[in-house]
């Protein structure tokens, strides 16, 4: 197994291609057997789709947009929020095999139809693969794991991340060979022939503002205690949203560094949080997150800073490391997943995320997107959708005994 | 990153690690125990079902069954802990040949892979979902397969261990085969070495054969030989004896006679060399001690002048006190004594300080010795004779007992017999001859079988008076006129009254009309009768003739079957007053 990335901001989507193409066929010196595409939605990805596949037939492709650009081994991409990158993976032991599907109003059907697609096109159906890569448009991301979960059993991997746009105005977009959907799942699903290492966190914790999510509906939490989770939410954080809770609206982003968490495990009495990020202030007092709270269940203020974002990337990269059943040395690379709205907050810090990536995986190939919310698998081993998060899919390979 | 983050962060790698270590604990006894029935089970049957039920707890399946590859390519079960698959048969498609690459796979819906869709709808339904796994050895191809009724059982961490497990399993498996495979070679190779050992057994079998062949041909050769020029030497050696009792003798007669009677008797000395080698000779046998044997020949005037010749050796001896007696002819283990020690001294004759050594000891002997597959394990007195000289080269240490071969002047008499003589002594008492030879010297040994018989005090020897006749009358029977000459004289000088016929027919003539107080008997004579049969014939008419039997040849089985009749003593020309005197005297006496 042998991983490369390539990238280009070059604004004509089939010259990006050809740019980023070429540094993988030049650096894996042969055709990948899977690459990850993930680009700015302001391309026209259909060309860009159309041009990869015509670059690297029969390779199956699988992603979808990040918010402004790409990260890589050799930096930050983007130029006039243009940025694509590439992740190809060569393994000729290996299997790997991508599908897609609208969600219409069964994103559970779409998941397990992308799904059984990337099972085939592997040649693997009905064989457990060893991780799963996952890209979605916003909404149903709760569900399309539980979909994964129920076709495979709970205990492969999941990688994921929303598709994302530069502005939140619903451009964000999922690939599939050469498919773009705008309300797609897209799924990869990998047969490797090593190993995967995964982590799944935040680059928050947890402060003494908490209380009980008294009344949810989906992503909407009406009640905290009993009262308007808004009004709750702007007394936790001293009046953070006191403008938006009279008139309504969008609380991007100011609620980036105060999301709220659930906790979802405990180990060794200590617990770890899904984060939802706060969006919107709806009409009755209630907040839109981005992702599920469960409805009786304990809601946490949390507390974030650029400090710890951007040192966090690095961080989340190095604990599936320390868990890896490879060393260091074996490691291929990786695919990192980044909150978008942590990646907005502290832009300015981006040659501080990138070295934080650069130092922990020393030499190697990784690939950086950001999204709008992250899907992953956490310690206890739970695969969860959450906002404010960094997932991480690390490869390598076991020396034979 | 506030300093809670970090505390939190770190606890939850802490308990990361020791949740994976224990699950790495888990794997690892859950190996364990598994390679524990692999290599402590022979039959794959009891291997496989002991098998299932160390893996069942890390792998939780509900039943296991173990496919093996026919001849075709297609798997079938070896066994299972659920009859439902036993009956099912299984062409590897997709799945199962990356199995049997090593690649386990864990299918989560049996419903949707190849192999299994070919299965009986009962079967899948006992086995919604299935882990499979590679157990292989370099002769033989298997698969275990795990089954659950649920679908989606099987997880990552189960392809894990299944992948370590197959891989550990396959490991063992092969030295299990490696060992047996060496189990096989090293029988084969014993097998081997017991065919190389039979053949080598055969070969100097049939190269002791040959040279039993050539040494009954020598032998039959030396007999026809000695016993001719033993006739004639009864002249050469017998007649000087008879004139030099003669005290009115001239000095330089006397000089002249001994020479010609000493000349005689070293020529006898060398008609008795091949009838050592002659086989079938038999020689008395009686206890003696090696030592003595030593001793006497050291003092010999033999020896001494062997030592005048090669002045350069110097001879030491170290006999054990103790030594063993044993069985044995004085006069032929002399003559291999002899044979030994003038080799060695001249071995060493251009060494500077030249030594040869004679040794006795007693060994207990349990294991072959060099050139002997067999030996009789036991006590032996052994004679040793070593020399510092420049050794013997192995080509001719290959040959040097053959008679006739000769890489120099082995031997008093010269003849190329010396070394022959030493291995028809060692054979015919049942012992052994253990050469070592090297750059720095050569070592015989030779082992006789030990006795723990007492030997009794040695007479003296005996004086004319002693063995002189009485006026008795002694017919001699002998076909040669030579013969009959000398044993006239002899017995007049020894005070008897011969009277001589030429054959066995003559002598039955005379005694039909006279009587004889002894008879002196040649063995072999021709034409006519020989002396067995003539000795029949006398004693059909005179009942207890005394006789005396003599022959220039060994005593043979004809002397034995006339003893056996009655006949005294066997006497071997060429005669000598003493011997002659002494024979006659003892069987008169009897």
């Amino acid at each position: 197994m042998k991983l490369a990335s390539g990238w280009s901001t070059n604004p004509d989507p089939a010259k990006a291609s050809d740019e980023a193409f070429e540094m993988i066929l030049k650096k894996l010196g042969a055709l990948p057997h899977l690459m990850f595409i993930h680009s700015s939605s302001d391309y026209d990805n259909e060309a860009l789709l159309a041009r990869l596949g015509y670059l690297a037939p029969g390779v199956p492709l699988q992603g979808g947009t990040s918010c402004m650009g790409v990260i890589t081994e050799e930096g930050f991409h983007t130029g006039d929020g243009l940025g694509l990158g590439i992740l190809g993976l060569f393994d000729p032991d290996g299997s790997y095999g991508v599908g897609i599907a609208r969600q219409g109003g069964d994103p559970a059907k779409a998941a397990a139809s992308a799904l059984s697609q990337a099972l085939e096109q592997a040649g693997r159906p009905g064989e457990l693969p060893a991780a799963i890569v996952m890209t979605s448009c916003p909404g149903h991301e709760e569900i399309t794991i539980s979909a994964i979960e129920a076709y495979l059993g709970a205990t492969v991997p999941i990688l994921g991340g929303t598709s994302a746009d530069n502005d939140m105005s619903g451009r964000w977009q999922q690939f599939c060979n050469n498919s773009v959907f705008h309300d797609g799942i897209s799924i990869a699903v990998l047969f490797t022939s090593g190993d995967v290492s995964y982590s799944f966190h935040s680059g928050y914790e947890p402060t003494h503002h908490s209380g009980e999510a008294t009344r949810v509906s989906g992503r909407i939490l009406h009640e905290i205690n009993g009262m308007p989770a808004a009004a709750v939410y702007n007394e936790w954080t001293d009046g953070l949203i006191g403008e938006t809770l009279r008139h309504g609206g969008s609380l991007v982003p100011a609620t980036t560094f105060s999301p709220l968490g659930h906790p979802v495990g405990h180990v060794g009495g200590i617990s770890y949080y899904k984060l939802s990020y706060p969006v919107a202030v709806l009409p009755d007092k209630g907040l839109e997150l981005f992702a599920e709270i469960q409805q009786g269940g304990e809601v946490v203020l949390m507390k974030g800073t650029p400090d710890s974002l951007a040192s966090r990337a690095g961080r989340v990269v190095k604990a599936a490391i320390d868990a890896a059943p490879f060393t260091h040395d074996n490691t291929e690379g990786a695919l990192v997943l980044f909150c978008a709205g942590c990646m907005l907050a502290v832009q300015d810090r981006m040659d501080q995320i990138v070295s934080g990536l650069k130092n922990i995986l020393k030499n190697k190939t990784f690939l950086c997107s950001f999204t709008l919310g992250e899907q992953g698998c956490f310690i206890g081993g739970e695969n969860r959708h959450g906002n404010l998060m960094i997932a991480t899919l690390l490869f390598g390979h076991i020396e034979a005994d | 990153m506030g300093a809670s983050e970090e505390l939190r962060e770190t606890l939850l790698d802490l308990e990361e690690a020791r949740k994976k270590e224990i699950l790495h604990r888990k794997m690892a006894e859950a190996l364990l125990e598994g390679l524990q029935v692999l290599v402590a089970s022979k039959d794959p049957k009891v291997l496989f079902t002991r098998l299932f039920d160390a893996m069942k707890k890390p792998l939780g399946f509900e039943a296991a069954f173990v496919l093996l590859e026919n001849d075709d390519g297609v798997f079938v079960p070896l066994t299972s802990s659920d009859a439902v698959f036993m009956q099912t048969v299984w062409r590897p498609a997709a799945m199962l040949k990356r199995v049997i690459k090593g690649n386990p796979a864990a299918v989560f819906d049996t419903n949707l892979v190849g192999e299994w869709a070919a299965q009986p709808e009962m079967v899948r339904t006992a086995a919604r979902s299935a882990l499979h796994f590679s157990i292989h050895t370099a002769q033989k191809q298997a698969v275990m397969v795990c089954t659950h009724p649920d679908r989606a059982y099987f997880s990552k961490d189960h392809v894990t261990l299944a992948k370590r497990f197959s891989v550990l399993a396959t490991q063992a498996l092969q030295k299990l085969e490696s060992e047996e495979r060496l189990a096989d070679l090293e029988k084969k190779l014993e097998d081997e070495i017991r065919v190389a050992e039979l053949n080598r057994r055969l070969a100097e079998s049939e190269q002791k054969l040959a040279h039993a062949r050539k040494m009954e041909a020598v032998g039959l050769l030396a007999g026809g030989v000695a016993h001719d020029l033993n006739n004639i030497l009864t002249g050469i050696a017998s007649y000087p004896e008879l004139l030099l009792m003669d005290e009115q003798l001239l000095p330089e007669h006397r000089d002249a006679l001994e020479t010609i009677r000493d000349a005689g008797f070293r020529a006898a000395a060398v008609v008795g060399d091949l009838l050592t080698v002659a086989r079938g000779a038999a020689s008395p046998r009686e206890p003696v001690n090696l030592n003595s044997i030593i001793d006497e020949y050291l003092f010999s005037h033999e020896h001494q002048r062997s030592l005048q010749v090669y002045r350069n050796a110097e001879i030491r001896t170290d006999l054990a006190e103790d030594l063993f007696n044993i069985e044995g002819s004085h006069v032929h283990i002399s003559k291999a004594l002899m044979n030994l020690v003038y080799n060695a001294v001249e071995a060493v004759r251009h060494t500077p300080e030249g030594l040869v050594q004679v040794r006795t000891d007693n060994r207990y002997v349990d294991r072959p010795l060099g050139g002997y597959s067999d030996i009789r394990i036991g006590e032996y007195a052994v004679l040793s004779v070593s020399d510092n000289g420049d050794g013997i080269s192995s080509e001719d240490l290959e040959r040097i007992f053959e008679p006739f071969y000769t890489r120099k002047t082995m031997g008093r008499s010269g003849t190329g017999l010396g070394l022959t003589i030493v291995w028809n002594v060692m054979e015919d008492h049942k012992g052994y001859v253990d050469v070592r030879t090297g750059k720095d010297g050569t070592e015989f040994s030779l082992y006789f079988p030990a006795i723990r018989d007492v030997i009794s005090e040695g007479e003296a020897a005996p004086v004319f008076k002693d063995y002189r006749g009485n006026g008795e009358t002694v017919l001699v029977i002998d076909d040669l006129e030579d013969q009959r000459k000398v044993a006239s004289a002899i017995l007049t000088k020894l005070g008897y009254r011969p009277h001589v016929v030429a054959s066995g027919e003559a002598a039955l003539e005379y005694l039909k009309d006279h009587s004889a107080d002894i008879l002196l008997l040649d063995m072999i004579m021709d034409p006519g009768m020989n002396g067995l049969e003539t000795y029949g014939k006398i004693i059909e008419i005179h009942p207890g003739q005394k006789v005396v039997i003599a022959s220039g040849y060994s005593k043979s089985e004809d002397v034995v079957a006339a003893q056996d009749l009655g006949a005294g003593s066997f006497i071997m020309k060429p005669y000598t007053l003493a011997k002659l005197g002494c024979a006659l005297k003892e069987e008169l006496q009897r």
